[in-house]
């Protein structure tokens, strides 16, 4: 079809893709070059995945059928790892609400107070939370405390940082409201930035419990409690079967724990 | 024209001339004295300049002018929402200007404000967005969610909003009302605050012009049945005629002309609006 005057009078397009400067291509260049040398100081190969697989398939003839003779203690270890991450969310949500307060740029008391709440709030988040789980093995002993006591320092670094952007990104006019009849302080945050940020607490708070959910599983790998240890002894006696069925069990109950989040999610916010 | 530095409100007995660094002398049936005020900003440079205005009891003013003219800075600098860079204000027998938080929060708890956006917390129902008002009087977690509020607080509450015709409302998210419900939601909400002053900044501006008319109508009803003073900012004439008793011209930051409302005229309000 012939193009028409009008058409043709069109201005130049521009570019679909601005043509990167010199400095942005060199810096592509080597980010591109080191992810392939990372992949290559990896030791992955295909050659290796090739001669394992036999291995692979040796295990997960032994995993099949799983062995459910010890279903009930599993079930029970289960509950006690789903208890510490109940536990240490609720800890560390109700934790960090006062320092998301602190570390919110629009409400926090002071420039000196924002710094350091954040600065603590990243070094809680920074840290992983294995390595909590064995700073707390050795403070008060193996068991389910040490499992809770890190997901709430890891809950406390996940909401404190979320929750405090979301209350940094709430209209600021209905605070004005209330500052202009002379409110106090408290009643702003609460009456009319904590409102505002409700939703994204929920969806944190809900995020957090199922990342917590998943971290308890592998905490107790390190002794800090729950289902992790009973994995670990399975693997290391080569039970797959046993193993097969505690992992069958993980799965299940993270499943739970995200359709369960998702359904709140929705019917909350 | 018009001297920015002159007030020749009827009702106000100043002397022509330049400003003067004294400060102001209270009239018994004054509410709110401003002398000398100043403020500029980085962006948009002098706003307020060297204004004067003397407010008095019982009262209903209008200030008028283009975008730009200072009227908004105006009202927020007379609660200190804006600091201004100088000048002297008294207000409901206070100096305002050296106040800190403490005795600030006070004074303006006294002090309604009205916004142009309404201002409401929009996931909270009607009612605790009025109870909102009564953090003027009460502190702590009661005057924050209409749950937590004692039952006289909500039936102060629902009685406001019976006042603004919104008591079927009560239950409604504030997210789910039209502006000119929302208005009206803030109005009793500044009800509930039991003010001696109410300042309103373009309080109609976002709505449709019948939807203006009505809010307008009601709001200067209310105010003129609790003896409350109102001070409104506005873009329209009709408004500041019909709900005001006194106009208030400005233009690049000066009072221009403050006359009775019958006796401005279209000469008036060319001169706030003709190209500065």
């Amino acid at each position: 079809m012939p193009i028409s005057p009008a058409v043709s009078r069109l201005p130049l397009l521009p570019d679909r893709y601005a043509r990167p400067s010199l400095p942005s291509f060199m810096a592509y260049l080597v980010a591109f070059a080191f992810a392939m040398v990372s992949i290559q100081n990896s030791g992955l190969s295909l050659e290796r995945l090739l001669v394992g697989l036999p291995s692979i398939s040796r295990m997960l003839d032994q995993m099949f059928p799983p062995d459910l003779e010890r279903i009930s203690s599993i079930g029970w270890s289960l509950l006690q790892t789903f208890q510490m991450a109940v536990a240490g969310t609720v800890l560390g949500i109700v934790l960090s609400l006062p320092l998301a307060i602190l570390a919110a740029r629009n409400i926090s008391p002071h420039p000196v107070v924002y710094v350091l709440s954040r600065g603590l709030i990243s070094f809680f988040r920074t840290v992983p939370d294995l390595v909590w789980a064995l700073i707390f093995v050795i403070a008060v002993g193996l068991g389910p405390a040490a499992g809770t006591m890190a997901i709430t320092i890891d809950t406390i670094g996940f909401c404190g940082r979320f929750f405090a952007e979301a209350m940094e990104e709430t209209d600021a006019a209905p605070a004005e409201a209330l500052n202009s009849i002379g409110a106090s302080r408290t009643g702003m945050i609460f009456s009319a930035v904590i409102p505002q940020a409700f939703p994204s607490f929920i969806n944190s708070s809900l995020f957090s419990l199922e990342k917590a959910t998943r971290s308890s599983v592998v905490l107790g790998l390190v002794g800090a409690g729950g289902i992790g240890i009973e994995l670990k002894v399975a693997m290391d006696l080569f039970s797959y079967d046993v193993a097969s069925t505690i992992i069958l069990s993980v799965f299940m109950l993270v499943l739970v724990v995200e359709n369960a989040s998702t359904y709140l999610r929705s019917k909350i916010i | 024209m018009f001297d920015n530095n002159v007030l020749v409100g009827d009702n106000l007995a100043k002397p022509a001339g330049g400003a003067s660094l004294a400060p102001p002398v209270a009239r018994p049936d004054s509410l709110c004295q401003v002398t000398n005020l100043c403020k500029s900003f980085p962006s948009a440079g002098i706003v307020l300049d060297n204004v004067k205005l003397d407010l008095t009891r019982h009262q209903s003013v209008a200030l008028v002018g283009a975008n730009g003219a200072g009227k908004s800075t105006l009202l927020r600098s007379l609660v200190r929402l804006i600091e201004p860079d100088a000048g002297d204000i008294h207000l409901l027998d206070t100096p305002v200007m050296n106040l800190g938080a403490s005795k600030l929060r006070k004074l303006r708890s006294r002090i309604g404000f009205v916004f142009q956006k309404h201002n409401l917390v929009p996931r909270l129902s009607v009612l605790s967005n009025v109870i909102h008002g009564s953090q003027a009087r009460i502190q702590g977690p009661r005057a924050w969610y209409q749950g937590l509020a004692t039952s006289q607080v909500r039936a102060d509450a629902m009685t406001c909003l019976e006042r603004v015709g919104l008591a079927h409302l009560a239950s409604r998210r504030a997210d789910q009302l039209s502006g000119g419900q929302s208005q009206r939601v803030a109005i009793a909400r500044t009800l509930m605050q039991r003010p001696e002053l109410v300042l309103a900044d373009e309080p109609v501006a976002s709505l449709d012009p019948k939807a203006g008319t009505e809010v307008m109508s009601l709001f200067t009803e209310i105010m003129r049945q609790e003896k409350v003073t109102l001070v409104f900012s506005t873009h329209s004439l009709d408004h500041a005629l019909a709900y005001a008793e006194r106009v208030v011209g400005m233009k690049g930051g000066g009072i221009v002309f403050d006359k009775r409302s019958r006796q401005t005229d279209k000469t008036d309000i060319q001169t706030i609006y003709e190209t500065q």
